[in-house]
C-alpha cells in the first residue's frame, strides 16, 4: 500500500553570491510500507536534502511530500513524528545517557508534559531493543558503544517512535562492512516483518542493489531515476554517476570492478 | 563528547547497574540527606556571622519567646532574607546554568556565556563610574540593580534577535562571547578614568554578595525567579530531547526554533535578577549541574534539575557562610570564596565520580 508519495518535488539550496541551486527537481516517486528503497548519488547530490524534506524538517522549494495524502509539512508536529522516524548524521553521543534512556526518548511523541513512561511506552522501548538485539545493552552508556551498537542503539530508537515510515541517513558510515550489511540486513527483516517502509542513503553500492526494492538514484543537478536495481544499473545516469572510467559496472552480477592502470 | 572504538567494552562487561540506575529508595535516601544538609545549612547561615546568635537564641527569636532585640533583628531583617537569596538566587543560577549546557550541548556553559553578566557589567560600571550615576546623585545599590537589570535585558534582546536569526546556535555563542570581551574593554576604559570611590563601589559589586536585597525587595527578587524556575521545569520534556541534537529533537515533533527562544528567555530573566542583585556569580551556575549529573548518575533533566537546585543551594548557603569569614568581623568577597572554596570541590566531585566513589 502507498505510504509516502513525494509530489512534482523540487529540492534546491539558495547562496546569496550563486543564487539558487537546483539538486533535484520534477521528482514524483511513491513509497510503499514493507519495502526498502535506496538513495544513491555522489556527495552532494541532495540525499540528506531529500531525506529532511522527506522528514518535514525541511521545506521543498516547490511541490510536495504526501503522507497517506496528507502534506508532511502541514501535519502537525506530534502527529508528523508519529508517522515519520527520521535519524540524520548530526548526533551527539551524550556522556552518562543510557542506551535504555537514549532508546526511550523515541517516545517523546506519545508521552505528556512531563515525558514520564506509561507501561506501554515500557514495553514499546524494550520491544525496540529486542528488535535490534541490543537487550544486554540496556542499562550501559552510550559513550561505551562502538559505532555499530551505537547505530543500533539509535535504530531502537526509532523504532520505539513506532512510526510506519523510517528516514535513515547513511545507518551504514563509519561501520565495517560485515556491521554495514547486519545494519541492511536488519533494515530489509524490519520492512518484511513489520511493515515499514524504510528509505535510507548510502555510498555502499554493493549494499544498494542487493539489498533494496528499488533504488533512487540522484543525479545532483535536477536529475533522478527511480527504478529496481537491475533497471538502475543499466540506466544512463549511472555512467554519470560513476565519474571515472575506473570503476565499471558488471552488469548481469549487479557489482563492480576496479580498473586497475 | 563522543567516545571512539578505543573506549569500547565487550559485552560482556557487567552493565553498570547501580552506578547509573539508582533504585527508588536510594533516591529518596540520597534526597533526604541533602535536605538535611540544607536544613542544617540554612539553620548554621542564622548562627554564623559578625555576631554570634546561639541555637537557644534562634529558638527563642523564631518562638516568639523572649530574645534579645538585636537577635530579632539580625535573624528577621539580615539573615533569614540573605539566607533566603543564597537559596534562591543558588538554584536560579543552576538552572540557567543547565539549560544553557543543555542548548550548547557543552559542559563549560554556564549563565555566564550568552553575555548577560557581561551586559550587566557594562551597565554598572556605566552607572558607577561612567557618570550617570553622578548624573543622578550618588550611586546606590537601587542605581546599581536597576542597571545591572537593564544592561542584561539589553543583551538578552540582542541575543534574542541573534537567535531568530540564526538558526545556528553556536553563532549565538559566539556572538554572547564576543560581547564579554567587548564589555571588559568599555569597563577597563572607563576604569582608568574613573574616580576611586566609583572604581571601589563597581569593584564591590563584582564581588558578589548574597546580603544586598533587603526584606522589601525580596519579592521583586524571589517572583521573577520562581516563575523563570517553575517554567524551566515545565520544559524538561524537550530538553531531554535536545540533549541528542537539534535535528533530532525535530524529527520527535519539538518545535526547535521556540524552545530554543524559551530557554534564552528563562535562562535572560534568571541570570539578570540574580546578577542584578547579587552582582556577577557566574561558578555555582557552571558547577551545580555537574554535581547533579554526578549525583543522579544520569542526564536526564526530570532527575537533574531538582538535584541541580539543591545542590546549588547548598553550595551558595556554604559559600555565603564562608564569606561571612567567622572567625572575624569583615567579610570575603562571594566570589573569591566560590572559587577558592568550590572549585576545588567540584574538582574532587568529578573524579571521584570517575573513581566510582560516590558520596551517597
Amino acid at each position: 500500500m502507498k505510504l509516502l508519495e513525494c509530489c512534482d518535488l523540487k529540492v534546491s539550496y539558495t547562496r546569496r553570491s550563486r543564487g539558487e541551486r537546483v539538486l533535484i527537481e520534477g521528482l514524483n516517486a511513491h513509497f510503499e510500507e514493507g519495502g526498502l528503497y535506496v538513495l544513491i548519488g555522489v556527495n552532494g547530490a541532495g540525499k540528506s536534502s531529500l531525506l529532511r524534506v522527506m522528514a518535514g524538517v525541511q521545506a521543498a522549494a516547490q511541490g510536495c511530500v504526501r503522507l497517506s495524502a496528507a502534506d508532511v509539512m502541514h501535519m502537525r508536529r506530534v502527529e508528523r513524528s508519529r508517522s515519520i522516524a527520521a535519524l540524520f548524521r548530526d548526533f551527539s553521543r551524550v556522556d552518562g545517557m543510557l542506551v535504555r534512556d537514549m532508546v526511550a526518548l523515541g517516545r517523546h511523541p506519545y508521552t505528556g508534559l512531563w515525558g514520564s513512561m506509561r507501561a506501554e511506552d515500557e514495553s514499546a522501548v524494550e520491544e525496540a531493543m529486542e528488535a535490534v538485539g541490543m537487550m544486554d545493552f540496556a542499562e550501559r552508556q552510550v559513550s561505551t558503544l562502538s559505532d555499530g551498537e551505537f547505530q543500533k542503539a539509535l535504530l531502537a530508537k526509532m523504532l520505539a517512535q513506532d512510526a510506519p515510515v523510517m528516514l535513515l541517513d547513511e545507518p551504514d558510515s563509519h561501520l565495517d562492512l560485515p556491521s554495514a550489511l547486519e545494519m541492511v540486513e536488519l533494515l530489509r527483516k524490519l520492512a518484511s516483518a513489520q511493515g515499514k517502509c524504510i528509505i535510507i542513503s548510502t555510498h555502499n553500492l554493493p549494499i544498494a542493489f542487493q539489498m533494496a526494492d528499488k533504488v533512487l538514484l540522484l543525479e545532483g543537478q535536477g536529475k533522478w531515476a527511480f527504478d529496481s536495481p537491475a533497471a538502475i544499473a543499466g540506466h544512463a545516469l549511472m555512467c554519470g554517476f560513476l565519474r571515472s572510467d575506473k570503476i565499471a559496472f558488471v552488469n548481469g552480477e549487479l557489482t563492480f570492478k576496479l580498473n586497475k592502470t | 563528547m563522543s567516545k571512539h572504538d578505543d573506549a569500547h567494552i565487550p559485552a560482556s562487561a557487567p552493565p553498570a547497574i547501580g552506578l547509573h540506575t539508582r533504585s527508588l529508595s536510594r533516591r529518596a535516601v540520597q534526597y533526604l540527606l541533602l535536605l538535611a544538609l540544607l536544613l542544617i545549612l540554612l539553620l548554621a547561615s542564622l548562627i554564623i556571622g559578625s555576631v554570634y546568635i546561639s541555637p537557644r537564641d534562634l529558638w527563642a527569636v523564631f518562638s516568639g519567646e523572649g530574645g534579645d532585640l538585636l537577635s530579632q533583628k539580625i535573624v528577621w531583617q539580615l539573615r533569614l532574607p540573605r539566607s533566603i537569596v543564597a537559596v534562591l538566587g543558588s538554584a536560579a543560577l543552576a538552572t540557567a546554568g543547565l539549560l544553557m549546557q543543555t542548548l550548547f550541548r557543552n559542559p563549560l556553559a554556564g549563565p555566564s556565556v550568552l553575555g548577560l553578566s557581561a551586559g550587566s557589567s557594562l551597565a554598572v560600571a556605566m552607572y558607577t563610574m561612567g557618570g550617570i550615576g553622578l548624573s543622578l546623585g550618588a550611586p546606590g545599590i537601587m542605581g546599581t540593580s536597576i542597571s545591572a537589570m537593564l544592561g542584561s535585558l539589553a543583551v538578552l534582546l540582542l541575543i534574542m534577535a541573534v537567535a531568530r536569526r540564526f538558526s545556528d546556535i553556536t553563532s549565538v555563542l559566539i556572538v554572547g562571547l564576543m560581547f564579554g570581551f567587548f564589555t571588559s574593554a568599555v569597563v577597563s576604559l572607563l576604569q582608568s578614568t574613573a574616580s576611586e570611590s566609583a572604581i571601589k563601589t563597581f569593584v564591590f559589586w563584582g564581588f558578589g554578595s548574597f546580603s544586598k536585597v533587603m526584606n522589601g525587595e525580596l519579592l521583586f527578587f524571589g517572583l521573577p525567579l520562581l516563575v523563570a524556575m517553575l517554567a524551566a521545569a515545565l520544559l524538561i520534556k524537550p530538553l531531554d530531547a535536545l540533549l541528542l541534537g537539534e535535528r533530532h529533537a525535530e524529527t520527535v515533533g519539538v518545535d526547535t526554533g521556540r524552545l530554543r527562544l524559551h530557554i534564552v528567555l528563562i535562562t535572560g530573566i534568571l541570570t539578570g535578577v540574580v546578577t542584578a542583585f547579587c552582582g556577577p556569580i557566574a561558578f555555582i551556575g557552571l558547577a551545580a549541574p555537574h554535581i547533579a549529573r554526578l549525583l543522579s548518575g544520569s542526564v536526564k533533566h526530570s532527575l537533574v534539575m531538582p538535584l541541580a537546585w539543591l545542590s546549588a543551594a547548598i553550595l551558595g548557603l556554604l559559600c555565603d557562610i564562608i564569606a561571612r569569614w567567622p572567625f572575624s568581623e569583615s567579610s570575603i568577597p562571594l566570589n573569591a570564596v566560590c572559587a577558592m572554596f568550590g572549585a576545588p570541590l567540584v574538582i574532587y566531585l568529578i573524579f571521584a565520580g570517575r573513581r566510582k566513589k560516590w558520596l551517597i
